[in-house]
């Protein structure tokens, strides 16, 4: 149980330690504590296989308690969470070089990483409340990082669509509190609740996760450092959203049919709105965060089927997404760093002078399209199966419409990029830690993909 | 059953350690080693009997491995053209890079695809082969590797779709359930039209072909010998087969789609193979044209036709890549592959030359060549489909599905006499006259084998069906017409030692004078030649064939196009009106709620009067909601 509280305090010491220690030690430091929270919470693996997960209240109130639990979901979430952040963190140590303000961005970047380990191991619906919003506010600040007027609007956008999808979230919360007189989520499991109670949380969902109609701010938000879009905007952050889906109307709340039907409904026209307008970017950052809003969607789809074997398919697909996209962003921002721009029609023929880089974005695009066999295949094929046999033919179909789209739109990211003329040369990228962080993450889409049944069987292991 | 994992296994190891070496030699010999044992090992497991072995997935999904007759045949298919081609690399190919390493995989997953007895597992080794294509290609270039990548990855969604289609029908992902799926409602019919166009991309049928074209282009030569010209045919074709042997209770309608997609597929391809000015495209354009064969075949849903369309799915692969491999020889000779820049080959390189020229007479069909063989068994299956057949337009069918099929087969033989001549014969029209040696024996070998095989299997055809298609085939194939294939080769040799014995006589024959000639007082410097293309140009005028020419030839009409017209055309109308929408809507709420703040702030003057008035406003209007109730 100790190590549920190292994987929650290490990156919140981590972040205030920042701050103080002498300029160089930063990086190394920042590295070192979120390291041992990947550890920390990996040790909690055995801990989860033994029992149906351990719960640590304080017992203060009714209605806050500080209250954690360690089961299979959220161990899950803190091992892939910290995982892919501590190796964006390596890769910052580059990125970042060459700016000033290096102390605020880890201490933000490692606040976030706490306030997430907090969130997903809460056992209290206030509490989870509580560090939700703290996401919220490092989101902010991250986003508006390089303080330029477009930046601090997206910032902006960005806080207030989510928070005014928390605030909904919030009455829900609310609510439950004054039907069911606790917020416990242990002592609220089984309980049905209504319907109204469940859309208004899902409103909060819907923000985090950046589905449709509160998805605007997740494109816009692109203009952060590009480990930020691929820490907060693509692997971690976003999934919150999804995360507190399964963990609320899954393992805790019984809810109606009509509500998992309107989720079905939101996912799928999210997966095909948000892979179509990927399409049509010009902006490397916008066509990735479009496609992840896109992403989320087969994620919310999958839980929304809400069998056991979808809920272990959305698990397997929040891990094949979180290392792909984050390995796509990253790739995005190495070539962004190289030569200075975002836009891909200003860009072409890199694929001679970063071969490293080109190859990375094609394992991790492959995953993330869905083709054998790599691991996005599996849990999107085990989708379009389970839609369908669940009978919602309509959505398998759009879902491997959607597949459709994403073959297009990587692809054609890819010609842009690196095939054609050189327009802006590059560097060589060789001998980099950015990209050989890229390469590990694009390496791990391949070989997970192909003994996938070590991540399934985990899953599985941890799901009761 | 530690043949099939190791057939998998080896390549999948040896291609990742091919990966770590530098040296050209050890990937080379390595490489073939490694297909050579293969090759031997899909022997042996050839001969043993069908087993089974089931491998537990996740969940309630298991895999299963099946080792019966057909998935046999093709193994041993597949790894001898890994084989050949990979021995005809060694001297082709200077600069391989990871070359080896993806064939080796190719290998691996395509043993495991014809393996597969259900259907995860075959999605799963199918997606992998087109990952591999895409690597294969973009050897060549980026642009080919993408279309291709962008028409067969559509394909395989939608084959992924049909499965999974298929599998929510019958509740089982098993490949062979013992029965077939009858074709009466439309869920199932959707199902097997998604599979079909899955299979039909694959194999490089129309209208899903326009990758291969342009993938000739630019793609090394090995590189479409073994994909577009073999193991995708293969793959594909053996996908169709077993849906309609296996999956799919196939009726009339059913019949037709395919019979008629053959037919058109034939017709057209070769057509456009006749215009062709690059020997590769040319080439390409046969493979997809004789697709149509195999379709067709399937289509007759007779057993002898059926038979027909696999053995001509063999045939093809043996003379397709034989095609593909002596056009390398040349091609490397000549560095170029355009028919007007070539000629005169035959007295350079007179073992290709034999072997070209049996594999043109066995793709036309001329016996007693393996292309007659199982053309003649296509032709078969379908006439007794006609005269078997009562409904009026299902005979409509057969009829032009036979004509389509015999009209294809004059026209390939059109073409390939043109190739023949073009390349071979004629005269050399480059400028340069230097003397060109015969290919290197690593290059040479594949194409003998290759040739000696046409030759026997269209000899011995029957022995063949006997032995190596009959055991597994559901049905009894009956012939309805006889052929000799032995008698028939027995004649044509003794004609052909006939014919060279004059010609050795009539060599030293001293009444022959031979003279310069002699125009209008002068030499005739001028040699006139017409290059061998130049005939076919003028079919392409003639009134009635040029509308189809002008209407194969318009851009449009590729299905890349199409599909990434449609696509761009939703993704407009996605993002301009739903999330552009939303975003307007969104902003909308965020000015108005400034513009709202932007009325309090003037109301907050700072004139105590004004706030007196406000209050005084307000506290009326309180009375007047009190004194309501």
């Amino acid at each position: 149980m100790e190590y549920l509280f190292i994987t929650i305090l290490f990156p919140f010491l981590g972040a205030f330690a920042v701050l103080v220690v002498p300029k160089r030690y930063r990086e190394t430091l920042s590295s070192v504590s979120l390291g041992v929270a990947f550890l920390a919470s990996v040790l909690t693996f055995p801990l989860v296989l033994k029992t149906m997960g351990v719960l640590i209240s304080s017992n203060l109130t009714n209605w806050f308690n500080f209250s954690f639990v360690a089961d299979g979901l959220s161990v899950f979430m803190a091992s892939v969470s910290s995982l892919v952040a501590f190796l964006i963190c390596l890769y910052s140590k580059e990125y970042m070089h060459e700016y000033e303000e290096r102390g605020q961005f880890y201490f933000w970047m490692l606040l976030f990483v706490g306030s997430m380990m907090g969130l997903v191991f809460s056992a209290n619906l206030l509490l989870m409340f509580v560090f939700w919003e703290i996401t919220s506010v490092c989101s902010w600040r991250l986003i508006g990082f390089y303080r330029q007027e477009k930046d601090i609007k997206a910032a902006d956008k960005a806080f207030l669509i989510t928070f005014f999808g928390a605030s909904i979230m919030l009455v829900g919360i609310i609510l439950i509190y004054l039907t069911y007189g606790t917020l416990e989520m242990n002592r609220l499991v089984g309980t049905p609740i209504p319907n109204i109670f469940a859309f208004l949380l899902l409103a909060g969902i819907v923000s985090k996760s950046a589905q449709l109609p509160l998805q605007t701010w997740l494109p816009d938000a692109g203009v952060a450092p590009t480990p930020v879009t691929a820490l907060l905007h693509a692997a971690v952050l976003v999934k919150i959203g999804v995360f507190v889906f399964a963990k609320l109307f899954i393992t805790i709340f019984s809810v109606s049919p009509l509500f998992l039907n309107t989720t079905v409904i939101i996912s799928v026209v999210t997966i095909i709105v948000a892979a179509g307008s990927a399409l049509v970017e010009n902006n490397m950052k916008r066509i990735l965060a479009y496609s992840t809003i896109s992403q989320l969607g087969y994620i919310l789809l999958a839980l929304a089927l809400n069998t056991e074997l979808s809920f272990k398919i959305a698990l397997v697909y929040i891990l094949a997404h979180s290392l792909a996209k984050a390995g796509l962003f990253l790739c995005a921002g190495i070539i962004e760093h190289k030569t200075g721009t975002k836009d891909i029609a200003q860009l072409g023929g890199l694929l001679k002078t970063m071969p490293y880089t080109a190859a990375a974005y094609l394992l991790c695009a492959f995953s993330i399209i869905g083709i054998p066999p790599f691991l996005g295949f599996w849990p999107k094929f085990m989708l379009v199966l389970l839609s369908l046999k669940a009978g919602y033919l309509m959505a398998g179909a759009l879902a491997v419409a959607g597949a459709l789209f994403t073959l297009f739109y990587l692809f054609r990211l890819f010609e842009k990029v690196f095939l054609g003329e050189v327009k802006i040369a590059a560097a060589e990228d060789k001998k980099s830690l950015m990209v050989a962080v890229v390469l590990i993450l694009g390496g791990l889409s391949l070989i997970l993909g192909l003994a996938i049944r070590l991540p399934f069987n985990l899953v599985s292991a941890i799901i009761k | 059953m530690m043949g099939i994992f190791f057939l998998i296994t080896l390549p999948i190891l040896a291609g990742f350690l091919l990966l770590l070496s530098k040296s050209e030699g050890v990937k080379k010999n390595l490489a073939l080693a490694v297909f050579l044992v293969a090759f031997l090992n899909s022997i042996a497991v050839f001969i043993r009997p069908p087993a089974d072995l089931t491998v537990h997935l996740i969940a309630d999904y298991n895999l299963v491995l099946s080792l019966n007759g057909f998935s046999k045949l093709m193994l041993v298919f597949i790894s001898f053209f890994g084989l050949l081609t990979c021995l005809y690399s060694r001297d082709y190919l200077k600069e391989t890079q990871a070359y080896y390493s993806y064939i080796l995989w190719l290998l691996a997953f395509s043993n495991l695809a014809v393996f597969s007895a259900d259907f995860i597992l075959f999605i799963f080794s199918w997606g992998a082969t087109l990952v591999l294509l895409y690597a294969l290609l973009n050897l060549g270039s980026g642009y080919s590797a993408k279309k291709a990548l962008s028409i067969l990855g559509a394909a395989d969604f939608s084959l992924l779709l049909g499965i999974c289609l298929y599998i929510a029908g019958t509740g089982s992902t098993s490949m062979a359930i013992g029965s077939r799926v009858v074709l009466n409602n439309p869920l199932v019919w959707f199902s097997f039209v998604l599979m079909f166009c899955g299979s039909l991309a694959k194999a490089g049928c129309g209208p899903f072909h326009t990758w291969i074209p342009t993938a000739a282009e630019s793609a090394p030569i090995p590189v479409m010998a073994i994909l577009p010209a073999s193991l995708d045919k293969l793959l594909g074709i053996y996908l169709l087969a077993r849906m309609c042997s296996d999956f799919f209770l196939i009726n009339n309608l059913a019949q037709a789609i395919l019979l008629i997609t053959g037919a058109l597929t034939i017709m057209f391809a070769v057509m456009m193979a006749l215009m062709q000015h690059d020997l590769r495209k040319l080439l390409s354009y046969h493979a997809i044209s004789q697709v149509g064969y195999m379709v067709l075949g399937l289509g007759t849903g007779v057993p002898v036709g059926v038979a027909g369309g696999i053995f001509h799915m063999l045939n093809n692969t043996i003379y397709k890549t034989g095609l593909f491999l002596t056009s390398g020889s040349v091609g490397q000779k000549k560095k170029t592959f355009e028919l007007e820049k070539l000629g005169g080959m035959a007295a350079y390189m007179p073992v290709t030359f034999i072997c070209a020229a049996v594999f043109s007479l066995s793709i036309s069909g001329v016996p007693p060549l393996n292309g007659f063989a199982s053309k003649w068994m296509l032709y078969q299956g379908a006439l007794i489909g006609l005269f078997g057949s009562t409904g009026l337009l299902m005979r409509a069918v057969y009829i032009f599905a036979l004509i389509a099929a015999m009209f294809g087969s004059a026209l390939t033989l059109a073409s390939f006499v043109k190739f023949l001549h073009a390349i071979f014969l004629g005269q050399d029209s480059s400028s340069d006259k230097k003397s060109y040696t015969e290919a290197p024996p690593s290059m040479l070998m594949p194409s003998v084998i290759l040739a000696a095989l046409c030759i026997i299997l269209g000899v011995l055809p029957n022995l063949f069906l006997k032995k190596f298609i009959s055991p597994w085939f559901t049905g009894e194939i009956i012939f309805i017409g006889s052929w000799n294939g032995l008698l028939t080769f027995g004649l044509i040799s003794v004609s052909l030692v006939i014919g060279i014995i004059i010609w050795v006589s009539s060599r030293n024959n001293k009444n022959l004078r031979i003279d310069a000639a002699f125009i209008g007082g002068g030499d005739l410097k001028y040699v006139p030649t017409f290059p061998a293309t130049e005939f076919y140009r003028s079919i392409e005028e003639v009134s009635l064939v040029n509308p189809i020419y002008r209407f194969l030839k318009l851009e449009g009409l590729d299905l890349y196009r199409i599909l990434t017209g449609t696509l761009k055309a939703f993704s407009y109308i996605f993002f301009i009106l739903i999330d552009r929408m939303i975003d307007f809507l969104t902003r909308l709420v965020g000015l108005s709620v400034l513009g709202l703040s932007w009325i309090f702030r003037k109301l907050h003057t700072g004139n105590l009067d004004q706030y007196l008035a406000w209050s005084l406003i307000g506290l009326v209007a309180m009375f007047f909601i009190l004194m309501a109730r």
